[in-house]
């Protein structure tokens, strides 16, 4: 699980912009001079096969029983080709679970942790989890609100008592507890899926946000300190998270596809459950090659 | 004849002034020498200035680095220093074991693409190297437990030599080196850097021949 080094190895430019290079030489009357300009940087290591992460969005909090995987994005990152994709999972799709038996992917974290939460959606996905990252309610807020507001493009207008989402449709400025609201609404057209679809949108909108603040290693630093005071990260360590967090960084994200699992809400007994659709088992072979969906 | 004269002295003296160095700010106004010798070369001693040290940290706030990270990142720096720009200027190429202050990332850059800004290569020989400048500040990155996962320095380095003929070499570094824990030591594994490497020499102008093409210096015939 653990992102081996001489896997990252290979490594590449995935930012290397030489250029500038220049030797003039001037006759000044009086002396010859040379003067050479030269600009190179090599920031960020390509590893020369894709990594996938697992977001998890964790309901656990105080006077609740155990913890599930309320939010579930599963990212897949090329670095060599700068690409990128997220694809949500709905929480309630039904799936074999770690140890046998079927469950619905959000109780992997109940039953086995991060690890289990893993399993279970590396078991029916078929992709090979590097590290996972899992958040809760009050780290997703308390990271928003110290990375600062992030404009979300509200899909629809939102009402939900519930969630706490009230928003019109467009660009929103959100603060933690209403980027919180807005992820966890499913009182919307769509339900479950458009919810997952959401969250996914967040990631994309905090991406452009942190883009827009600053991209040197220095913010770097400093997002990811935010990030993991906020966040418990198994499967990668610091170093490896840095370099990580630059390709991210580095990542467009006009160049990162977001798709939701293709999926029908569907009865388990009596439990309301999604079905992966038969396209799903395609999709996640597609992602699972290189991180990038060509066929998709 | 007569009127001739007058050119044939300032052409003379063009072409003294020619053959004369431009002064250096940096050093002591010498004549060149006639002949190039020998001379032992003098490199300054490679240590950096360490500036502002900031540390993200994602456990308990952190002043500054330990003690003992700091001390393995500013080894790394000033190895790097002396071999890729001090000795690098006094030699004409960079040192041996510069290739192993990087990780295996860095390693391709500099081995390709990215030489011509880690390294100064190609300027020297320089018998008299200085350090003018080595302005350095830290950012680090430290988990949950305070294990410190990467250094960022943001360099301001200027290293300056005197050729053998009475030339000038400078070379002024900024920009920014990301170290990180690999194996044994601290590593360069990222940088984005500006080299400028300027050099000056003194011209090697010809005096006309007294048989010439009808310049000043052939005029007096």
């Amino acid at each position: 699980m653990r992102l081996r080094p001489p896997a990252l190895v290979a490594v590449g430019l995935a930012v290397a912009a030489l250029g500038g290079l220049a030797a003039p030489r001037v006759a000044t009357g009086e002396s010859a001079v040379e003067l050479h300009r030269a600009h190179g940087a090599s920031h960020s290591w390509a590893p020369d096969e894709p990594v996938f992460v697992l977001v998890v969005g964790s309901d656990e909090r105080p006077g609740l029983g155990g913890a599930r995987g309320d939010a579930l994005q599963l990212i897949g990152v090329n670095a060599a080709a700068g690409q990128a994709t997220i694809v949500s999972i709905p929480r309630d799709t039904w799936v074999p679970m770690p140890g046998g038996g079927m469950g619905r992917v959000n109780e992997g974290l109940n039953r086995g942790g991060a690890q289990g939460q893993v399993q279970a959606v590396a078991g029916f996905t078929g992709v090979p989890i590097h590290f996972v990252a899992v958040t809760t309610f009050a780290g997703l807020a308390a990271m928003v609100d110290e990375l600062g507001e992030v404009v979300v493009d509200v899909p629809v207008p939102m009402h939900d008592r519930a969630s706490g989402a009230v928003f019109p449709q467009g660009p929103v400025q959100m603060s933690g507890a209403a980027a919180l609201a807005f992820a966890r609404n499913r009182n919307i057209p769509g339900g479950d899926f458009s919810r997952s679809e959401n969250q996914g949108r967040l990631i994309l909108a905090a991406l452009t946000k942190l883009r827009s603040d600053g991209t040197s290693a220095a913010d770097t630093m400093r997002y990811l300190s935010v990030l993991l005071r906020h966040t418990r990260i198994e499967g990668v360590g610091v170093t490896d998270l840095y370099r990580l967090g630059r390709v991210g960084l580095s990542l467009e994200p006009e160049r990162i596809r977001h798709v939701v699992m293709p999926g029908r809400v569907g009865t388990a007994g009596s439990a309301s459950v999604v079905h992966p659709l038969p396209q799903a088992a395609s999709l996640f072979a597609d992602l699972a090659d290189d991180g990038i969906l060509q066929h998709h | 004849m007569e009127r001739l004269l007058p050119l044939a002295v300032a052409a003379a003296c063009t072409a003294v002034a020619l053959l004369v160095p431009t002064s250096q700010p940096d050093e002591q106004a010498t004549p060149a020498p006639a002949t190039t010798t020998t001379v032992p070369p003098s490199v300054a001693a490679a240590s950096v200035a360490v500036g502002t040290v900031t540390v993200h940290s994602a456990g308990p706030p952190m002043a500054t680095l330990p003690g003992d990270v700091e001390a393995e990142v500013r080894r790394t720096l000033e190895d790097y220093l002396r071999l890729g720009s001090l000795e690098a200027v006094a030699a004409g190429r960079s040192g041996a074991g510069t290739a192993a202050l990087f990780t295996a990332t860095a390693r391709t850059a500099l081995q390709g693409a990215g030489r011509a800004v880690l390294v100064d290569d190609g300027l020297g020989p320089a018998h008299t190297v200085r350090l003018a400048r080595a302005d350095t500040d830290l950012v680090a990155l430290a988990g949950p437990a305070g294990e410190v996962g990467a250094v960022v320095a943001s360099i301001d380095w200027r290293v300056t030599g005197r050729t053998a003929g009475g030339g000038r070499i400078t070379v002024a570094r900024t920009g920014e080196l990301t170290l990180v824990p690999d194996g044994d030591r601290w590593r360069i594994d990222a940088f984005e850097l500006t080299a400028e490497q300027d050099r000056t020499a003194p011209t090697t102008t010809t005096v006309p021949g007294a048989h010439g093409d009808g310049s000043p210096g052939a005029g007096g015939r």
